[in-house]
Formats: structure tokens, sequence, C-alpha cells
């Protein structure tokens, strides 16, 4: 039974291509109006630029002699299989459909025939094309002035991976897909609250993309909400590829080098963002999901910090604020202490050093800088590279020039190590757009050691901080909760309490939902 | 949007003004940039006195040498170079006509001045180096005794590479363990010389052997390197000036009034030959200066605490009551080193290295304001009292003596 409704269901899907058949149209038509089917037909397809995966199929309901109607839809775009089954697998007699008027065919398709979820009814071709896609199949009765979209979307995808940017020892091993829905129903799935509020929208006048913005309704300020929707209707721009333009448009400040937007590839950092009032954004495409608003400290926390235990995550993230620290640092302390502060090093210390530069034919700013740059270059190439080769050249890259570059004499071993501890430093930071803003400060560092000495990195420092401090993030201080100093939230930021210490959530986010448990030992009402 | 578009123009002026900015950040030609294979480091100086003002001498670190990981040995691993000058300063630049780098004093180790030059008074050479902002205050300052500073600064050591060095830790633990020598360094020097109510102190360094010896790297290829550097006994400075030389005992005495013998070994003979060894390991001294019947007397109050080293006759030591024989012994021979070393520098030096004007000005300011004047004659003739408790407090981990063993 099964095969024979297949068999058939395969003869009636005759492919009608505009372009190979331009001259079997006006034989079929019995009534080439505007609402007739082939009319339909050749208007979608003129739309489409006769693209060559528009696939137009014709169907008789009731067998050969019944009423025709047609599906149009992009070939791989759509998943039609359900559509085609329940259209041929109908089992009315063929007088019903003969003395149905073509409406009532339409009518009776959306209401009972058709086993496809989200059917639209709309007018004239212009709705159609949209549709169409958009992944939608759209369906035309011969002689009717309406025509059904039908929610098809479907095809190809990537399946829910493990994240690769963020990945963890302990914790969900899922990440986010190319796909908008796929990515809102891992949220959902996780937070099963009907105060999760996702809204749509599409951005891009010719891409577009599907955006949506998800968070949580009495958790998140109404302002932030609003606020993400005004910057989002602000956007007027061709194309959305990724949720990196999206960041680029609505974010505080351009020209900083810290991000102030967060993205994850993590559905459960968008839940625990979500639940302390954050707004997240999905743009469809792309498995980075951004998230608002950002605060400084937020790029030193792993989601991994609230699975593991609390005095070992604590600890954790001291060594990553260390790690910071040297990979900001280190190179342009050792210039600043070896180039104008001799008298800061311990003798025997000096006495190693200076013995290591014996030789050395540049200054050590110099030094530092080719060191840093080698490996810059190393790891651009390694990213670029063919997975398969790319790991292995660079730590080849790293032993050989770092060696070569000692046994030549054109650097000083310690140069290499501290260019080494800085390097590695840098990855230790869970973000990879912070670790990015490390790279570029730490040459600008370099610069003012190799000029002013440790009174220049000083300065710098300072205002570095000043400049922190002055960032904002849809409208929350950006180092918050140190500047301004906010004592409830100590308790998740440089240490992480045990998780029943967290009582109240963030203060540092607005919220409008301010405690999350109860106190240990009581009742949760 | 369009705010973007408008600030368009400001932005590319910010732009540019950035660019100038950093053209800026190249023209500071890096004020006083010195790379570290520019410096030549100074790890001891020598001052000498030379016919038209002083010689001075620096051992410079080859750190080449000192670095090398292997094929070290062939180059010495410090250089000595020496200059004469009217004043400290013509001398070192002086030196840049042989030197191929820029002296750099941050880490000089130690100050070795000849005795001569100490004789004649070390104030005026002192100043260049309290001045001079490159160098630390924390060298220690030794005297060279019978010798040229440059002599000793010519000579190499064994086991540490650099002599400057050997001369710096050696100082540190023969203070801490042997007792006859002090550290002392440029800021205490400086104001024990102007004070009036303490005298200064510089340990000596002799060179044993031919000092003609101790310039080659081939003498450190025996086992028993000569010439050697060796500390030997304090010097008493009056003022500025050198005085003459503390023996031994006496340089212990001076060294437990100070209270920082704890690791020194104390021995005193048993009553039938042999002698009883006791090690200080706790030590806590209080100079004291008071006015009784109108006149100034010192006090010197000295806890100590020690174990039985060594113990080479028949004493009964786990006898009740021997213990007690021995702090009493101890406290003897503590008082006496110290009366000793009071009573030979009231008589020849006449110089306060004790202190005790400097406990009478904190504890009687009116009556040291009378006296301060005519302290160097008051001193001599000072009446000084020294109360010793000692603490035996373990016996080691055997208790009768092997010789009684032997015996039996």
């Amino acid at each position: 039974m099964k095969r024979g409704v297949l068999k058939l269901l395969l003869k009636a899907g005759k492919r009608i291509r505009r372009s190979s058949h331009p001259t079997s149209e006006p034989s079929v038509a019995p009534r080439a109006q505007e609402t007739g089917l082939d009319r339909r037909f050749e208007q979608i397809s003129t739309a489409l630029g006769a693209s060559s995966d528009l696939v137009l199929k014709e169907i008789r309901l009731g067998g050969a002699a019944g009423p025709r109607v047609g599906a149009a839809y992009l070939d791989g775009l759509s998943d039609t299989r359900q559509l085609f089954q329940s259209l041929h697998g109908n089992d009315r007699p063929l007088e019903e459909w003969l003395n149905a008027s073509p409406e009532a065919v339409l009518e009776e398709l959306r209401r009972t025939v058709l086993a496809v979820g989200d059917i639209k009814v709309i007018d004239g071709i212009e709705n159609a094309v949209p549709a169409v896609l958009a992944g939608e199949t759209a369906l035309f009765a011969d002689g009717c002035a309406q025509a059904l979209t039908l929610g098809t979307s479907g095809g190809e995808k990537r399946g829910v991976e493990e994240p690769n940017t963020q990945s963890v020892i302990r914790g969900p091993r899922e990440g986010f897909t190319e796909l908008l829905r796929t990515n809102t129903a891992l949220v959902r799935r996780k937070i099963r609250d009907a105060r999760l509020r996702i809204d749509g929208r599409q951005i891009g006048r010719v891409t577009k993309t599907d955006v949506a913005v998800m968070y949580l309704k009495g958790f998140a300020s109404e302002a932030v909400v609003a606020e993400v929707h005004d910057r989002l209707d602000r956007i007027d721009t061709d194309a959305i590829l990724e949720s990196g333009y999206i960041e680029e448009f609505i974010q505080d400040h351009a020209f900083s080098p810290f991000p102030t937007i967060y993205n994850t590839e993590r559905p459960d950092t968008v839940a625990a963002g979500l639940l302390e009032g954050r707004v997240a954004i999905f743009v469809n495409g792309t498995p980075f999901v951004l998230l608002v608003p950002a605060l400084f400290t937020q790029y030193f926390q792993a989601p991994e910090d609230y699975y593991q235990r609390a005095d070992f995550s604590s600890l954790l993230r001291i060594l990553r604020l260390t790690s910071f620290f040297v990979a900001l640092l280190a190179p342009s302390l050792y210039i600043a202490v070896t180039t104008f502060h001799q008298e800061l090093l311990p003798t025997p210390l000096l006495i190693g050093l200076a013995g290591q530069r014996e030789g050395v034919p540049f200054p050590a700013f110099i030094e530092a800088l080719m060191m840093e740059i080698t490996f810059e270059i190393l790891r651009e190439a390694g990213v670029r590279m063919p997975k398969a080769i790319g790991q292995s050249v660079s730590i080849v890259g790293t032993l050989v020039i770092g060696q070569a570059a000692v046994e030549a004499g054109l650097v000083s071993p310690a140069m290499v190590i501290v260019v080494s501890i800085t390097a590695i430093s840098n990855f230790v930071v869970p973000a990879f757009n912070m670790a990015i803003s490390l790279r570029i400060l730490r040459f600008l560092f370099m610069g003012v050691a190799a000029s002013f000495g440790l009174f220049g990195v000083v300065v710098g420092l300072i205002g570095l901080v000043l400049h922190l401090c002055s960032l904002k993030s849809f409208g929350v201080s950006y180092m918050a909760p140190y500047a301004p100093l906010i004592r409830a939230d100590q308790k998740d930021s440089l240490l992480r309490l045990p998780v029943w210490a967290l009582r109240t959530r963030p203060r540092s986010i607005p919220n409008s939902n301010p405690v999350r448990q109860a106190p240990k030992g009581g009742n949760p009402s | 949007m369009s705010r973007r578009l408008e600030g368009g123009g400001a932005l590319a002026s910010a732009v540019l003004l950035f660019e100038l900015l950093l053209g800026l950040l190249l023209l500071t030609g890096c004020w006083n940039r010195r790379e570290l294979n520019e410096l030549a480091i100074a790890a001891a100086m020598g001052m000498d006195k030379a016919a038209d003002g002083y010689r001075i001498s620096i051992q410079i670190i080859n750190p080449g040498e000192i670095a090398a990981k292997k094929g070290g040995g062939m180059m010495s691993p410090v250089v000595t170079y020496a200059a004469s000058g009217h004043t400290v300063m013509d001398a070192l630049r002086k030196m840049s006509t042989e030197m191929p780098r820029e002296i750099y004093l941050a880490h000089l180790r130690i100050l070795v001045i000849g005795e001569s030059l100490a004789r004649q008074g070390i104030g005026k050479v002192l100043d260049v180096l309290s001045r001079y902002h490159e160098v630390r205050t924390d060298f220690h300052i030794v005297a060279a005794r019978d010798r040229t500073a440059e002599e000793v600064l010519s000579s190499l050591t064994a086991l540490e590479k650099i002599p400057a060095n050997r001369l710096y830790t050696s100082l540190d633990l023969s203070e801490k363990i042997w007792a006859t020598t002090g550290k002392t360094n440029l800021d205490t020097l400086i104001s024990a010389i102007g004070s009036e109510g303490q005298g200064a102190v510089m340990t000596g360094i002799e060179i044993v052997g031919d000092p003609e010896n101790g310039r080659t790297v081939e003498q450190l290829k025996r086992t028993t390197p000569s010439p050697l550097l060796r500390f030997s006994g304090l010097g008493v400075m009056r003022q500025d000036k050198l005085e003459g030389w503390l023996g031994e005992r006496e340089s212990k005495g001076l060294g437990y009034t100070r209270g920082n013998l704890a690791g020194a070994p104390i021995s005193f003979p048993c009553p039938r030959g042999g002698y009883i060894g006791v090690e200080l390991i706790r030590m806590k001294s209080d100079v004291r200066g008071e006015v009784k019947a109108g006149k100034p007397v010192g006090s010197v109050r000295i806890r100590a605490e020690g174990n039985l080293s060594e113990v080479e006759c028949e004493t009964d030591v786990l006898k009740l009551g021997s213990i007690s024989e021995l702090e009493k012994e101890t406290e003897n021979e503590i008082r006496t080193s110290v009366l000793e070393a009071v009573r030979r520098v009231q008589r020849e030096y006449r110089s306060d290295i004790f202190g005790f004007g400097e406990a009478l000005h904190r504890a009687k300011p009116a009556a040291w304001k009378k006296w301060k004047r005519d302290w160097p004659r008051m001193f001599a003739g000072l009446e000084v009292k020294v109360n010793v408790d000692v603490k035996i407090r373990r016996i080691g981990t055997v208790g009768d003596p092997v010789v009684q063993k032997l015996e039996e």
C-alpha cells in the first residue's frame, strides 16, 4: 500500500522546469486566466529568474481526472516528503473533488488533508515568493485567487555538536548550530518557563536574516529589552551574515579594544545569562549567540565555573586574572626592567640575563617585537592552515624558530621564555574576543615600556583602567561590580561562592527579579 | 547611521592625530635606556690613597663567562680596572679609556677601603657614594689590612666565581656563625661617623699568600688556592679614621654587646684539661647608659640560649647542677670577653663603638648634652657593668662524654 502511494507520488511529481519546457505551457491550459495554475507557475518562475533549484509540481487530486493543484518550492530548502504523502494519501472520492469550487478545494486541503504544520493563506503571487525563498512551499489550486504557504522548511543542516571554541571538562557538550530554530529550542529545553520570550524579526534588505531576541520576562530589565529592540530597529543594511555584523552595529563603543557584547556557542551559557536578566540575540546562520549587557569580569568566567566545586572555581578565576596580567604585561615588564631598571633585579639574575644577552645584536624591545610578531604569524597561520597540518606546523614552527633564533644569537633564551609564557597565558582567557584585545594592548605596552620604562607601563595601566571604567554596555558599567563597587555581587566575581550562597541575582545587571533562591536551609517559596 | 556619517570628518582627524602622536613616541629616543649588554656590572669597588687624590679600582663582572654553560674557564670571570683621579668620579670616568662599557654601580656588593686611606679618613670618599643616584646602600664595607684595595680586588676566589660575591656571602655567613666579623653598610657607617655617641667598626680583610698569583685563573685549579682572601678582626674607627684592629676575642666581645652572635661557638677550659664548647642559638643584648652619682655608667645586659656542642673532659652532664655550672662558666666567658673588648677600646682607641653614648643620649638627654663634647675622654674612663644570663637548653644527642667511656 505504502509503496504504491510512493510510486504514484513519484509519477505525479513530474518536474516542470520552465527553462527546459518553454513551449509545454499553453497546451495544458483549459482555464488560462490570471488564476490558472500554469499562469501561477510562470509568474513564480519569472520572479525567481528561472532558477534551476525551483521545483514546480503538478498533482491531480482524486486520480488522473481530478482538479489540478500545484506546489512550488526550492530544492534543498524544503522538506516536502510529508506534503506529497498527505496529498496522495487522501481517500476522498473523485466526485467530491470535482464538485468543489477551487476555493473549497484549497480550504479542504488546508483544513483536513495536508499533514503539515504552519499553513497560511495568502493572496497573490508577490506574497508567495518570499515564502518560497524562506524554504516554504507555495500550494496553488487551479483557478483560485488565493494560495497556501506550507511550513516545510528543512533540508540539510549540521547537527548539534560539541562547541569548538568554549569546551569544558564538565558540563553539557551541546553547542548551537547554524539554524535559528534549533538554537532557540536548545535554550527552551533548558528553561521550561512560560516567561521565556522570543521576539523574531528579519534584518538585511537582501539576506532577510532571521534574528531573534530572547529574554525572560520579569527577569530582564524592560529598559534593556527595549534598548536592544531599538538598536536592532535602527540597523538598515543589505546583509547580516553573522552575529558579528549585528554586534558591530549595536555595540556601545566601536573604538575600544575591549568587546562590550559577549558571544557564546553554548546554550547553557545563554540560559545562565537569561536567568541573570541578560538578553540574548540569535542570528540565523551562525552558532554564535550574542549576550548583552556584557561585563568585564564575565570574560574571565568560564561556564564550567558553576559546574565545578566553588573553591576550585574561585582559584581558577584568580589564575585567569593572573594570566590576564601576564599576557598583558610580561614582555613590557621584561623590557622595562632590563633596559631601564637593572637595579631591580637580584644580582645573580642580572648576571645571568646579561650573560644571555652577550652578542644579541638588537635592543630588548626589537628582540621582543620580533618574537611576538613571529608568534602572531605562526598563530594566524595555524588558524588558516588546513586542520590536519595546522597544529603540527605551528608547534614545529615555534620550536624551530625559538631554538634556532637563540642558537643563531638573534634573541636571548630569556626572551623566548617570556614570549612563550605570554603566549600560553593568553590562551587561558576563556573568551576569544577578550584574548584578542589583550594581544593588541600588549604591543602598546611594549612600546611605552621601551620608551619610558616602568613609568610608561604604570601610566599605560592607569590609562587602561580609566578607559575600562568609561565603558558601558547597554547602560551597564563595564567594570561592575568593581567600579561601581557592588558589595553584594562580590560573591560571584573574582571568587565564586557555593551555589547556595548566590541567593540574589547580580545587581550589576539590571533585572526586575532580584531574589534567586531561599536562604540555605529555608523552604523555597 | 547618519550620526556616524557626519562624524566621518572628525574621525579622520582623530586618526591623524593618533598617527602624529605615534610619531612622537619614536622621537623620545628612549631616555636613559641601556641594554644589559652595554653595562659593565661592578661587583666590587676599591679605594686607595694616591699621590694626587684617590686610586679607584673596580671589579667588573664578565657575564658571558659566568653564565656560560659550557666552554667556561677560558677567561677570567671578573676583570679589575683601576685609575687615579682627584675625585672618585674623576677616576671612575677615566676608566672609560680602558673599558668598552659604562660602569654600572647599582649592583655593588662590597666596597674595600685600603688601610692607608682608611687611616687618613674616609668621610670624603663616602660622600660620592651616598650622593650618586645609581649606588644603593646595601653593600658591605671592609678595610684591606696592610694591603691596598686594588690588590684585594685583583684576587680571584674559588667556589664562587665572582670574588665580590664570595666576600659578600662569606661575610654574611661568618658574622652569623663565627662572630669575629661584622657587617657594615653605607648607612650604618655614615650614621656612625656622624654620631658622637657611637663609633663605627669595619671588618678587616687580608690576603694570605702572594697577591701576584691571585690574578690568574690558573691558581684556582689547585685544591688549596693561594692567595686566599680572609676576613680578620674588626677595625675600630674614630670618626672617619681607622684607629686600629681588634683581636679575635675582642671582636667577639663587641659582637656580644650587639646581640648578633647567635650561632657563635663559645669554649672554655675544663678544670682538668680539655675544653667544653657551647653553641649559642639565640641572643639578645641591651646596651644602656645611666647616670650614677653624677657620673655616666654603661651597662650591658646579655641574655642568650645555647646548646652544648662538645665536651672534651669528664663531666657528668646528666648530673643535676652540672648544667647550671656550665651556664655559669659560659656567662663568665662572655662577660670576660666583653670586658676585655671594652677595656682595650677604652685604653687604646677611645671610640665608643659599643654605643654607650647613644644609649645615654636616649635615656638621659639632658645629661648627654653636658657630656657629649667631651665624650671620647668620658668614654675612656667609663665604668661598664656586664650582666650575662645564659640558658643551656639541650645537651645534644648523647649524654655522657665520649672521653668518659674511653676511660672506663
